[in-house]
């Protein structure tokens, strides 16, 4: 197998939906980092075999958006192009097929990413005006359309929210925030100790920002429709974000028993992230320094109402099928889509019996250190556009490796539906 | 069947529908034209349709790819030397669309491609008009550009065809209208697909050959037409309201410079009831035959053979991706037309902040052409994702080309030369979007000096269609060649010119600007200095455009041209006072030589004021200079200046310089440019009144050594001989 490496990466700027990049269509946000990506890498466009993108909520106007990413990118019409689709773990996804391709040396450059637009997911009409409409189309005569339009009644106009619909298990019937909320009571995490960790998720990324260190793996954008201003910083991170603000939010999923806000989980978000993988004989090749390499990774799969818990499984999968051990990561990037779901991951790496009941081991998992935990913040603070962050946290991973001068890391997160995604990154 | 052999233009194909197909393939030609020859095949070809009772249609098709007819051969047209001459010929082209018209076969042309001029008025003279939905198809009468008029019927047939008002508005805008519009006002009968060409028309000829199908098609040129413009132009005081419209619109727009639209005007208000191919032969012979005439068809040409040239040795760089340094207004200018040329261009500069200012001008000409219905938003999109910003040189390792824009500053320049050439691969040209600084002070920063230039645009880069192309010293063939398709490949006009201070265009103009600064110093009032200068044909006056331009740009550029022409360029004292304290520095400022608010602009006293000194009561001395002072003043520095630069080699010949001063300022098109007008003057006066101008105003206009030269015997600037007054050709 050809080892996979990871020559660079980059991302958009995360900015919350309905924001700045109201008016960028995820496929233009794809492009944007595609294109920035191949000419941070250096690398003649042609060159590349494949673009695989991971996208939630495709845009109704770009289906098989990672094609339509691939032309905007200005990539040649030659390029292939596929959308894969994980939900949360799409962007992770991107990679590990893209890996799968490299290692089985059926292709050797291949750009992989994810990207979302929240802000633009539509609003859907319901299964009654799509009948009426349909109706009056098919309506021949003016007696006919006329019957049809008869049918009407205003009710017909309210829309369904699109985001709404996507962020909902349609199996377990439960939205992300209510599974978050049924992980706060499995293990009993108090609203003080979720917001503490947003606390804590802000002032990491708050800080990362100010040494300058996400600029790193952040592009400016040049957004339309005007094209005048360049964004060039996530938007979510708050430097005067404290308890006492966080304290004074409601819960907004269950408003009379629960504990999970809008401040203590990841605000929807719009945002792209691009990696370039490439195998070591092609980097050889074409003299290319590699920022480190893909490693194992592993999907697990659990229950809808406890999907939060994703990370642990899908890493118990990843450590048993391989010889690592939890102490083996320099680094942990765990996805924030909830503060109590992250807190419930870290309770359950640490818990035997959790191991023993639910993992089919005898021991721990191992605790996770928080000093090696998300160090430079996570979707809490700077917001998770679901289709790019898998691309994010695996990027985030390296150049924080490199940034370190440390080996290896893990990233890691929950996927609606009931999954979990693990990923083992290497420094070159 | 008849055969012809394939040296000819027309050949005739009857095929076993009883169809025949005429189609037109002019050999040795990369379009077709008509000239003598190519008519008189045509009606070789008419005459044997006309005895062969065989065939019931004839369809007229073009064998060139995505184009149909251009024109008259405008060749032939520009020898013709006399108004018997030139009424010949349009009476030639009257009497074989005749023919076609009064055939009894149906005809009907069938359109692929540009169909202009004398292409368009053979197509009125068939039954139907077919096009097809292909981009390249157009349709249209540009004759007036040239400033004359259709003379082959079009005057005749095309407002019978599609009404007064819309023919009148193709015919006096000389702009070509697409398929989908011609089809929309009746101009074409049918849309078909080039794919399906022969199947297509097919079908049509057989729905024409119905009554049914015929009376259909008729009724609906009727139908598309305007009710409200139908009715008022069934009536005589209907039309004249309309005619009157239109020429006050002519005059507004041409200031009486230009009489073929006029004459347009005329002939066709004349023939609407009653038409008279006579009439519009008279007046297109009286037309061809106008200085005008000639020089706008002169200045046509030479534009057309710099734009189709292409690089005959092969050799140099296809630029496939391409970079943009500084991200100015003359930066994403230049990056839009890349972009616009389908080019990916990196835009870089030192904040991110410019780089989006930038992108945002780009964005605000593509905003236009979509507003403008020349591009959609889609397309827009895509042209905005190849332009990426930068602040680093990232992604310059792979691009072709670079065009550095930044300050006009040498220190500034060479150190950003010298930051290019570290990150662009060998084969990658350089050039430097300067407007006055040396090219070969500026190579010298670079280890490769053989592939850098200077390639001057010229503002806004979206509208000015010209570019100079300034080699120096140690710059290769190659990248000469390679720059100038990159150039074409924008859809400008590259104009290769030589290394000297303001190169050719500016070198010439400022004078005419300085010149003006210096009447406007002496007293002249401003508006008189401006309207004489547009009376004389320029778009705009010469103080109007310093605002327009941006006084501190103008007097940069006025102080390096003195700095290296030394007295005759010369900037007078009050400009400086003008300029001095930032805030009169033309339009973008608010005020200049004129105050501009909400879209109006007047005098400004103070500008006055400050030029004269102090001394308010400049004006005594300014009444005492006459107009035609003024205006030879302005002019003729230019023309004095444009010799000086035809002897030192700075343009190849005179042809190239007038091209260069009418696309780069606009210099009064139907005067033929600055060394046209020269010669049409009269060299010999020229030269005696430049030695007038010099004993009463200054050295600066003793007259070059060419023009006495010149004027003293030797052959004009094109090589007729110089003084025959008026422009007359030996």
């Amino acid at each position: 197998m050809s080892p996979v490496a990871i020559i660079e990466g980059v991302r958009t700027p995360f900015c919350k939906a309905g924001g700045r990049f109201r008016h960028v269509a995820a496929d233009d946000l794809g492009a944007a980092v595609v294109r920035e990506l191949i000419a941070r890498s250096d690398v003649p466009p042609g060159q590349v075999d494949e673009v695989i993108f991971g996208c939630v909520a495709q845009p109704p106007h770009a289906s098989n958006i990672a094609r339509v990413i691939a032309l905007r990118a200005g990539l040649p019409v030659e390029t292939i192009a596929q959308t894969v689709q994980r939900n949360c773990a799409s962007g992770i996804q991107a990679v590990t097929t893209g890996a799968m391709l490299i290692e089985a040396g059926r292709a050797d450059l291949i750009v992989a990413g994810g990207t979302e637009s929240m802000s633009q997911i539509p609003l859907l009409y319901g299964p009654e005006m799509s009948g009426l409409l349909m109706k009056l189309a098919r309506a021949k005569t003016v007696k006919a359309r006329l019957r049809a339009l008869m049918g009407f009644r205003p009710k017909f106009l309210r829309p369904i929210i699109g985001l709404q619909l996507g962020l909902t298990d349609p199996v377990c019937g439960l939205n992300m925030g209510q599974t978050a909320e049924v992980l706060a009571r499995e293990f009993v995490i108090t609203r003080e100790e979720q917001d503490a960790f947003a606390l804590l998720s802000h002032e990491r990324a708050s800080a990362a920002m100010e040494r300058g260190d996400l600029a790193d793996e952040v592009m400016p954008l040049i957004g339309m429709p005007t094209y005048d201003t360049a964004i060039a910083e996530d938007d979510g991170p708050r430097k005067d974000q404290s308890l006492s603000k966080l304290a004074r939010l409601r819960p907004y999923f269950d408003r009379h028993a629960g504990s999970v806000t809008i401040g203590n989980a990841c605000p929807v978000t719009d945002g792209a992230a691009a990696v370039l993988l490439c195998s070591d004989r092609k980097a050889k090749e074409l003299g290319l320094k590699p920022l480190g390499h893909v490693r194992e990774w592993a999907y697990a799969a659990l229950a809808g109402d406890r999907m939060g818990l994703g990370p642990v499984y899908a890493t118990a999968k990843l450590l048993s099928r391989t010889r690592r051990t939890m102490r083996d990561f320099d680094l942990i990037e765990l996805n924030e889509a909830f503060a109590a779901q992250v807190i419930a991951n870290e309770r359950a790496f640490s818990s035997a019996r959790f191991a023993r009941e639910h993992l089919g081991r005898d021991r721990a998992m191992g605790e996770i250190d928080r000093d090696t935990l998300n160090v430079n913040g996570g979707a809490i603070a700077m917001g998770h556009p679901v289709g790019a962050t898998g691309t994010r946290l695996i990027l985030t991973a390296l150049k924080q490796l490199r940034r370190t001068g440390k080996g290896r890391a893990l990233a890691t997160l929950c996927v609606g539906g009931g999954q979990g995604a693990a990923i083992v990154l290497e420094a070159a | 069947m008849i055969a012809h052999s394939p040296k000819t233009a027309w050949t005739l194909r009857l095929d076993d529908d009883g169809i025949a197909w005429l189609t037109f393939d002019r050999p040795g030609h990369r379009v077709n034209t008509f000239g003598r020859e190519t008519l008189d095949e045509l009606e070789a070809r008419l005459d044997e349709v006309a005895a062969d009772d065989s065939i019931h249609t004839v369809v007229v098709v073009s064998g060139k790819p995505d184009s149909f007819i251009a024109g008259a051969d405008l060749e032939e047209f520009s020898l013709i030397h006399d108004e018997d001459q030139a009424r010949a010929l349009s009476e030639r082209g009257q009497e074989v669309f005749a023919k076609l018209a009064s055939l009894s076969q149906t005809t009907i042309a069938v359109i692929h491609g540009s169909c202009l001029g004398g292409g368009l008025e053979m197509a009125l003279a068939c039954d139907y008009r077919l096009v097809t939905d292909h981009k390249s198809t157009s349709l249209g009468l540009p004759e007036v550009n040239l400033g004359i008029i259709p003379g082959w019927g079009g005057t005749q047939r095309l407002p019978k065809l599609i009404g007064l008002a819309p023919a009148l508005k193709i015919i006096l805008t000389g702009k070509p209208v697409s398929a989908r519009k011609a089809f929309r006002m009746g101009l074409a009968d049918g849309i078909v697909a080039e794919a399906f060409l022969a199947d297509h028309t097919r079908r049509f000829v057989e729905r024409v050959r119905t009554d049914a199908g015929r009376r259909d098609v008729l009724a609906r040129r009727r139908r598309v037409r305007s009710r409200v413009q139908r009715a008022i132009e069934a009536t005589p005081p209907g039309r004249a309201l309309m005619l009157r419209a239109a020429r006050k619109n002519v005059l507004r727009k041409t200031h009486g410079h230009y009489p073929a639209p006029l004459e347009a005007i005329r002939v066709i208000g004349e023939t609407f009831v009653h038409p008279s191919m006579r009439t519009e032969a008279d007046a297109l012979a009286r037309l061809a035959c106008t200085p005008i005439s000639r020089n706008l068809v002169r200045i046509f040409r030479s534009s057309q053979q710099l734009k189709k040239r292409s690089a005959k040795d092969g050799s140099g760089v296809r630029v496939g991706s391409a970079a943009v340094v500084g991200a100015g207004a003359m930066g994403g200018g230049i990056a839009w037309a890349l972009s616009n040329a389908g080019i990916p261009v990196r835009l870089k500069d030192i904040s991110w902040e410019a780089v989006a200012q930038g992108t945002s001008s780009a964005a605000a000409m593509f905003a236009g052409k979509v507003k403008r219905r020349r591009m959609t938003a889609g397309e827009m999109n895509l042209a905005m994702h190849r332009i990426s910003g930068t602040v680093e040189y990232t992604g310059f390792g792979h691009v072709d080309a670079v065009i550095e824009a930044v300050v006009e500053n040498m220190d500034i320049k060479r150190q950003v030369l010298r930051e290019i050439e570290r990150c662009v691969p060998r084969h990658a040209l350089i050039m430097s979007n300067t407007s006055s600084l040396s090219i070969d002070e500026m190579a010298a920063a670079l280890r490769h000096p053989d592939r850098f230039l200077g390639l001057h645009f010229f503002n806004p880069v979206n509208l000015m269609q010209l570019v100079e192309v300034v080699p120096g010293e140690k710059t290769s063939h190659e990248a000469v060649v390679s720059a100038c398709e990159l150039v074409r490949s924008m859809g400008k006009i590259p104009i290769v010119v030589g290394s000297c201070a303001g190169f050719l265009v500016n070198r010439i103009l400022l004078p005419y600007i300085i010149e003006s600064a210096a009447m406007f110093e002496e007293g002249v009032p401003v508006e008189r200095i401006d309207r004489v200068l547009v009376e004389f044909g320029m778009p705009m006056g010469a103080l109007a455009l310093a605002d327009e331009v941006g006084l501190d740009v103008g007097y940069k550029v006025a102080k390096v041209l003195e700095h290296a022409y030394g007295p005759r360029m010369r900037v007078p004292d009050g400009f400086g006072r003008i300029v001095q304290d930032g805030t009169t520095i033309g339009k973008k400022s608010g005020r200049g030589f004129y105050i501009y608010d909400s879209g109006n602009k007047r005098p400004n006293d103070e500008a006055r004021a400050l030029a004269s000194n102090g001394h308010t009561a400049g004006g005594s001395n300014g009444e005492a200079i006459p107009d035609a002072d003024v205006l030879d003043r302005a002019i003729l520095v230019m023309v004095n200046e444009a010799a000086r630069c035809l002897d030192e080699g700075i343009a190849d010949d005179a042809d190239a310089l007038d091209l260069a001063m009418v696309m780069g300022t606009g210099f009064a098109p139907f005067r033929g440019g600055v060394m046209r007008y020269a010669q049409e003057r009269g060299l010999r006066e020229v030269v005696e009144r430049l030695g007038e101008l010099a004993s009463k105003y200054g050295e600066r206009f003793e007259p070059a050594p060419l023009l006495v030269q010149l004027a003293e015997g030797g052959p004009g600037f094109d090589g007729s001989v110089a003084n025959g007054k008026g422009g007359e050709r030996s």
